[in-house]
């Protein structure tokens, strides 16, 4: 199903919800919780971002309408903050995925280059409004 | 021993530049075959139904101002190379369902004879999987990109799809400046958008930016970003 607007945001709040409702029910340490929470959340989201890459990669780039994200960027301002200090929440929301995954890709490959980065955001583009990923989800 | 800077330094600009910049929405297509048209159609529907069409003006309001005025968010389908099937296909689906679609055109493809626009197509990175059309036409036409260019953008992808960078200056004026006047001379008007085969951002070749701000191209779109460049008169 198309998810709107603010499916980013949903995404990751809902998974995040799911982590803590998961930790809420672990018992209470206060030294290394914080990290084994982290790591468990990254290990997660690298196994998603795997099989996502994968399943992306045998798309048809030649025939296929491929969902994408791009920064928007006003050279014409000298006062180029003039775009930047209205950017949208969701441009911030968008931001923090990209460090999830990227810093969760690299547990997958440790020798990534930064050829794997527009993957991702295309990963994160049809998590949004693309079509394969769901298609996917109504599968199950 | 992994050496992942060059990935930890992109993924850090980016996520920078993200945190601080619009974004928008874009849905890349290529060749769009007949056989295909069902796959399209709940695409483009879906994208009707969440977002609002982009319009150059929405697009150089947005980019000036780094406010979105319409109540959904905008889906710009980029429409690259200048396939017929995009006109036959993705024209009449993006008119049903509300969306405007920008067309990057490679302009000797669409000059090329029929005849010979499918060996045009295999020399020049352009691809066709699926061979629908008989008449060996795989092109848009001229006709056909001024009646897109009154609901839709038409914009240049230069004029034969080959790597800028790596040219000599002369066949570097013919891909910035030539598609420009290509549109001139068959749209009776230049066109404000410009992509570069392989997708480089404006600020990485001088030469080509030089060449992009001496035909007046308002917008540069890349694989990350799109700019905008001026004020368009």
């Amino acid at each position: 199903m198309m998810r709107r607007r603010n499916a980013l945001t949903a995404m990751i709040s809902g998974l995040l919800g799911s982590i803590w409702a998961f930790i809420s029910c672990a018992p209470l340490r206060r030294d290394n919780s914080h990290s084994t929470a982290a790591d468990s959340e990254t290990a997660l989201l690298a196994k998603q971002l795997e099989q996502d890459l994968a399943l992306l990669a045998r798309r048809n780039y030649a025939e296929e309408g491929i969902p994408m994200f791009l920064v928007c960027e006003n050279l014409a301002s000298k006062d180029r903050a003039s775009t930047r200090k209205n950017s949208a929440p969701e441009s911030v929301a968008l931001a923090q995925e990209l460090r999830r995954n990227a810093d969760a890709l690299i547990l997958n490959q440790p020798n990534a280059t930064e050829a794997e980065i527009p993957k991702i955001l295309e990963v994160l583009a049809e998590r949004d409004f693309g079509m394969t990923l769901s298609r996917r989800a109504d599968e199950r | 021993m992994s050496d992942n800077r060059s990935f930890r330094e992109s993924a850090g600009t980016l996520e920078n530049l993200l945190s601080s910049s619009p974004v928008l929405r874009v849905v890349n297509f290529h060749s769009t075959p007949r056989s295909r048209d069902r796959e399209y159609r709940e695409q483009i529907a879906r994208l009707g139904k969440s977002f609002s069409a982009v319009s150059e003006a929405d697009l150089d309001r947005y980019l000036a101002t780094g406010q979105w005025h319409k109540a959904k968010p905008g889906v710009i389908p980029a429409i690259y190379e200048g396939y017929r099937n995009g006109y036959d296909v993705i024209v009449p689906l993006l008119e049903q369902f509300g969306l405007i679609g920008w067309f990057f055109v490679i302009t000797d493809f669409v000059k090329a004879p029929p005849a010979e626009q499918l060996a045009f197509a295999r020399a020049h990175d352009i691809g066709i999987e699926t061979l629908e059309y008989p008449d060996g036409r795989y092109a848009l036409s001229w006709d056909e990109l001024r009646e897109i260019g009154r609901h839709h953008v038409v914009a240049s992808h230069a004029r034969s799809h080959v790597l800028l960078s790596a040219l000599d200056q002369a066949a570097r004026e013919s891909e910035v400046l030539g598609s420009q006047q290509d549109f001139k001379e068959h749209l009776g008007r230049p066109v404000r958008t410009f992509v570069s085969f392989g997708g480089p951002e404006y600020g990485v070749h001088p030469a080509t930016d030089k060449l992009i701000d001496q035909a007046g191209y308002q917008f540069v779109f890349s694989n990350l970003k799109i700019q905008r460049l001026r004020e368009w008169a």
